[in-house]
């Protein structure tokens, strides 16, 4: 007879509560073996069989999963947003509040999960199959919200001294950004590593008094710790709603997650001038491998530009670059970038008033964005 | 008065009644499924059962296992008095929303 997959299997023996555990594995395994498996073959079963499982772990868990997401949205939020001095905006709150919304706060959580599990299926293993996917629900977040929110939130920092002084002051003599991802980086390893080792051990403390103590409170007593349980998580839910307003506005990073190559739009010219922007959110910096202008009518190079180095950084705030009708800088420095023409070789280029122009601008993938232009 | 039922609720407490004896969580399940017509997750249907327990709704009792089930017990539902009497509840509430209207609805021109 086909079998379930094991891991699965032993994941739903540490979710189901004591009473459910026996009837309701048999349900899915019925299931499984009667209908899944003849109708869709073993493989396609054994997803199906994951599903369930899952959707029962989320439905256990998922206000742990959602309290835990929210307070890493805070703390990484206050943690980057800081006034000048590189105080906190938290530091004025009671000592218990910036405790639970410090790191700190995340681990107890992690200790939270592993109690419940383990009260909850009463199982040594309750609490371990809570905790683990806790913690790797929180941390697959935290990877992804570091990446969304890396360049906005190092927009920020950019201009706070606290962070200047901070990079100024470390040993590498990398960019801003540059330096900033490689913290950023190690802090999610770090926070990776904290989570694994608080998951089991609180796991294993947590996992000794679900066995010993859990499954001989009654009714009434696992009814008045859920309720504490769910009264903390409230709490959080609140104290997180009453800070909401300072965080970056989730469409505002999605749209930067989902924008890719480089960024190119133009201002209606006036007065014999336009100003090509290459930014994003008019703050995030592009990264540029060549511009090069041309004559639309003639295809005539006027201008071919390449940086050196190749770094994304912010120049002219972030990057607006004015092009006049008349003689216009060939080469230029931007930030720590230098612009160097390879058309012309002279010190300038000319635009003409009237004259139709292709703007192409080419990221360091290859990728190019086009638009012409007439001043 | 009783609670308001949700459909999904009402449902669930339905496929019982149909069941009749053999009301037991994978058959409510598929039983479910086909009212429905959609596929319904397992784990949905068995928080449904616990909170409809918890309510005084439906009472269950545990009945043997079979070979397909490794010797798993099975848990067999029925509908109390008191579910009885919120499922007629609901199909009363529905009927008095929808008194005097054609149905399907239509658009006004």
């Amino acid at each position: 007879m086909p079998h379930p997959p094991e891991l699965a299997e032993w994941i739903l023996g540490g979710l189901l509560t004591l009473d459910m555990r026996e009837t309701v594995s048999g349900d899915l395994l019925e299931e499984y073996r009667e209908s899944r498996v003849p109708a869709v073959g073993e493989f396609r079963a054994d997803l199906w069989y994951w599903r369930q499982v899952g959707g029962m772990w989320l439905r256990a868990y998922w206000w742990l999963v959602v309290s835990a997401i929210l307070l890493h949205v805070v703390q990484d939020v206050f943690n980057t947003f800081r006034a000048p001095s590189g105080a906190s905006y938290l530091d004025g709150l009671p000592t218990i509040v910036y405790a639970v919304l410090s790191p700190l706060g995340l681990v107890g959580l992690v200790g939270l999960a592993t109690a419940y599990g383990s009260w909850r299926a009463g199982r040594w293993h309750g609490g371990f199959a809570a905790a683990l996917g806790v913690s790797a629900i929180v941390w697959l977040f935290m990877a992804a919200w570091r990446n969304a929110t890396f360049q906005p939130f190092t927009q920020v920092q950019q201009a706070n001294p606290y962070w200047i002084q901070a990079w100024q002051s470390s040993p590498s003599k990398e960019t801003f950004q540059h330096w900033m991802y490689w913290d950023d980086f190690g802090a999610l390893i770090i926070a990776g590593i904290v989570l694994l080792v608080a998951s089991f051990v609180f796991g294993g403390i947590a996992a000794l008094v679900g066995e010993a103590v859990f499954p001989a409170t009654g009714l009434r007593g696992r009814r008045i710790i859920s309720g504490v349980l769910l009264g903390l998580a409230t709490a959080l839910l609140v104290l997180i709603g009453l800070f909401g307003p300072r965080a970056v506005p989730p469409a505002e990073v999605a749209l930067w997650a989902a924008t890719g190559g480089p960024p190119l739009s133009f201002d209606a010219p006036h007065d014999g001038q336009v100003i090509a922007h290459m930014d994003l959110m008019r703050g995030l910096p592009p990264d540029i491998a060549r511009i090069h202008i041309s004559e639309v009518a003639t295809g005539a190079t006027v201008w071919d530009v390449k940086p050196s180095p190749a770094l994304r950084v912010c120049w002219n705030g972030c990057w607006n670059l004015p092009l006049s009708a008349g003689p216009n800088p060939a080469s230029f420095a931007a930030g720590r970038q230098t612009f160097k023409a390879t058309v012309p070789k002279t010190p300038t280029f000319w635009l003409t008033q009237g004259t139709a122009y292709l703007f192409e601008v080419w990221d360091s993938k290859g990728r190019v964005q086009r638009h012409s232009f007439t001043l | 008065m009783a609670d308001i039922l949700g459909s999904f609720e009402q449902a669930v407490l339905l496929a019982i009644v149909r069941l009749e004896s053999g009301a037991y969580g994978r058959a409510i399940l598929k039983e479910v499924q086909v009212r429905l017509q959609r596929d319904v997750a397992a784990g949905a249907v068995q928080a449904t059962l616990e909170r409809l327990e918890r309510k005084g709704l439906v009472r269950s009792n545990l009945g043997s296992g079979t070979p397909i089930r490794d010797g798993r017990a099975r848990r067999f539902y029925t509908v109390l008095a008191e579910g009885l009497r919120a499922l007629n509840e609901a199909r009363k509430t529905h009927e008095t929303i929808w008194r005097g209207l054609v149905r399907p609805l239509k658009a006004r021109s």
